[in-house]
């Protein structure tokens, strides 16, 4: 692989399933929360992601990898020859493609990209979800988030009186 | 291998909930808080994270400054001393429109859910905004064409007074829509003798015909108990609900008064129970002279304003664009301003002296001392809205 190249600095992400993933320090700073570590030398071995398993880690490692070039914190250069236009559109096409899984894999991604602070995969997810659930009323939303009213009955009239339009 | 954990919505991160919430469109947080407490929370937290008093209410001046269209958002500071004051300072700059080709005339026509209702006038034509004082999102609201002939041949006698005092928008009030993003408006326009609504999700106005010929203007208009409720210059109050048809019914909360107001406005309780009005039936005063203010609260049974001499520890703060009622206590930066009323500079007295971001005050006669109304200028007040966690509970 080009990006292999000998003298740059790789770094262990360790899940709490005991996978482990070998990343390029630069596609692991994608994520601001390991790039303060880093920063901070506390990340000397393995880094260990808690809450995040091996399966939601690999899709955020392999969101970071296509991610890196255009973001450009280290050795960007080799980006500059392509039009960033063709680029951006290049990576829209492929974040859409990425974004294609069900929804606990989306909420899971959600928590991750929140936990490890990686703003364009939380700004993806959280575009996603809030496409799907746009211009429906309450109890479709409820239906696709699937999550419970946990409102009380007098509690659920008040809100529902109090903004009439709303729930008309 | 551990199994995968299993993430539902509601377990998802406080800031990732706002994050999506954020994305939603206008009045967001009202629909997105409906959904369950757990959003309810996260968006309550987020946003008192990054607002640092959430409660404290703030003022906004629009001004265009260099092809660029500028909210300054200000907290209220309490003006006690003389001396360099602390109030006033802008704490949010936002850019509402990097490029504006001309200077349009610009202004504030009201102010609910966090969001301001903005009205550009071009040269061809005026477009009303709603926008987001924090980040400068807008949202365009469908042109306004419903004018009256009548009104128009008016206008072109007035150009160049239409942004000044009422003109021709002068109010408008939101309410959240069935579909998350939608929302609808009630628009106060026509120098006060139009009353306009807009759907949610429609794509145009509607006139709103009044319940019988009416001789007086619609002076305010504000989000009440599920109703838009309009007030006239003679004090008369109609509830305005949807009546299942995707129509208007009408209700009307207090009769005539025999005698028109010089200047009022609607407020809604701190506890959101009952409905006020400061108003004045002095004429805005020559210099010296002071100008009598009173607060009265709507009684539906009676249907008529019952006079307040007292608001308690509570402190109103009026204007034409928006008014608030606070609790005091609530609001530490306003300890001491219990039974006090703040008026903002678009309030009819034109004479009195104006501060830059400063809000004067009047303090309520609770016998029967009369004091100033004193105002601040160009400024609208603005409350940035955070859900209530006691929604359904009494007030305690």
């Amino acid at each position: 692989m080009a990006t292999r190249e000998a003298g740059k600095k790789m770094i262990m992400l360790k899940s709490p399933d005991g996978m482990e993933f070998e990343v390029e320090e630069a596609v692991a700073m994608e994520s601001q929360t390991i790039r303060k570590m880093i920063e901070d030398d506390c990340a000397d071995t393995a880094i260990l992601i808690p809450n995040i398993n091996s399966k939601i880690l690999s899709r955020v490692i392999e969101y970071c990898n296509k991610h890196v070039p255009t973001t450009g914190a280290t050795g960007a250069a080799a980006s500059d020859t392509v039009a960033p236009a063709a680029l951006a559109e290049d990576l829209k096409i492929w974040d859409a493609e990425f974004i294609k899984v069900n929804r606990a894999t989306r909420f899971d991604l959600i928590q991750a990209a929140s936990y490890l602070n990686i703003k364009g995969l939380l700004d993806l997810t959280s575009q996603t979800t809030i496409d799907t659930i746009s211009d429906n009323s309450l109890e479709e939303i409820r239906s696709f988030l699937s999550t419970k009213n946990d409102y009380l009955p007098e509690e659920e009239q008040t809100i529902r009186r109090e903004n009439q339009w709303a729930f008309q | 291998m551990a199994p995968p954990a299993v993430v539902g919505f509601s377990d998802l991160p406080t800031e990732a909930l706002d994050e999506i919430a954020r994305r939603s469109g206008p009045l967001d947080n009202v629909l997105c808080s409906a959904v369950c407490r757990s959003w309810r929370r996260a968006l309550r937290t987020a946003r008192l994270g990054r607002l640092q008093e959430p409660n404290r209410p703030h003022s906004i001046f629009l001004h265009t400054e260099a092809r660029e269209v500028v909210l300054e958002v200000s907290f209220i500071y309490r003006r006690d001393y003389y001396e360099d004051p602390p109030f006033g300072r802008v704490r949010v700059r936002t850019v509402v429109d990097g490029k504006i080709a001309n200077y349009p005339s610009i202004k504030i026509i009201g102010a609910s859910y966090g969001w301001i209702v903005v009205v550009y006038k071009h040269d061809d034509g005026s477009v009303i905004y709603l926008v987001d004082p924090f980040t400068g999102r807008r949202f365009p609201l469908p042109r306004f064409t419903d004018l009256s002939r009548s009104w128009r041949q008016e206008e072109e006698l007035r150009t160049g007074l239409l942004f000044k005092h009422r003109g021709m928008f002068h109010k408008a009030a939101l309410a959240p829509g069935r579909r998350l993003g939608t929302y609808a408006v009630m628009l106060i326009h026509s120098d006060g003798r139009g009353l306009s609504f807009l759907r949610p999700g429609d794509r145009s106005w509607r006139a709103v015909r009044s319940p019988r010929a009416m001789p007086h203007r619609y002076v305010d208009v504000v989000f009440h108990k599920g109703a838009f409720c309009t007030l006239s210059s003679f004090g008369e109050v109609n509830a305005w609900a949807p009546d299942g048809g995707g129509g208007l019914r009408t209700r009307r909360l207090t009769d005539q008064r025999p005698e028109q107001l010089e200047w009022a406005v609607l407020a809604e309780s701190e506890s959101r129970h009952d409905l006020l009005m400061v108003s004045t039936m002095d004429r805005p005063p020559c210099s010296k002279r002071r100008q009598h203010f009173e607060v009265s609260r709507c009684d539906e049974r009676q249907r008529r304003w019952l006079p307040v001499k007292d608001i308690g520890e509570t402190a109103i703060l009026a204007g034409s664009q928006s008014s608030l009622c606070l609790s005091t206590p609530g609001s530490p930066r306003l300890a001491g301003s219990s039974n006090h009323i703040y008026f903002a500079s678009d309030c009819a007295t034109s004479n009195m002296k104006c501060d830059y971001g400063n809000p004067d005050y009047y303090r309520l006669p609770i016998a029967a001392e009369s004091l100033a109304g004193r105002e601040i200028s160009g400024w609208t007040w603005f409350l940035p809205y955070v859900a209530r966690l006691d929604y359904g509970a009494s007030p305690s």
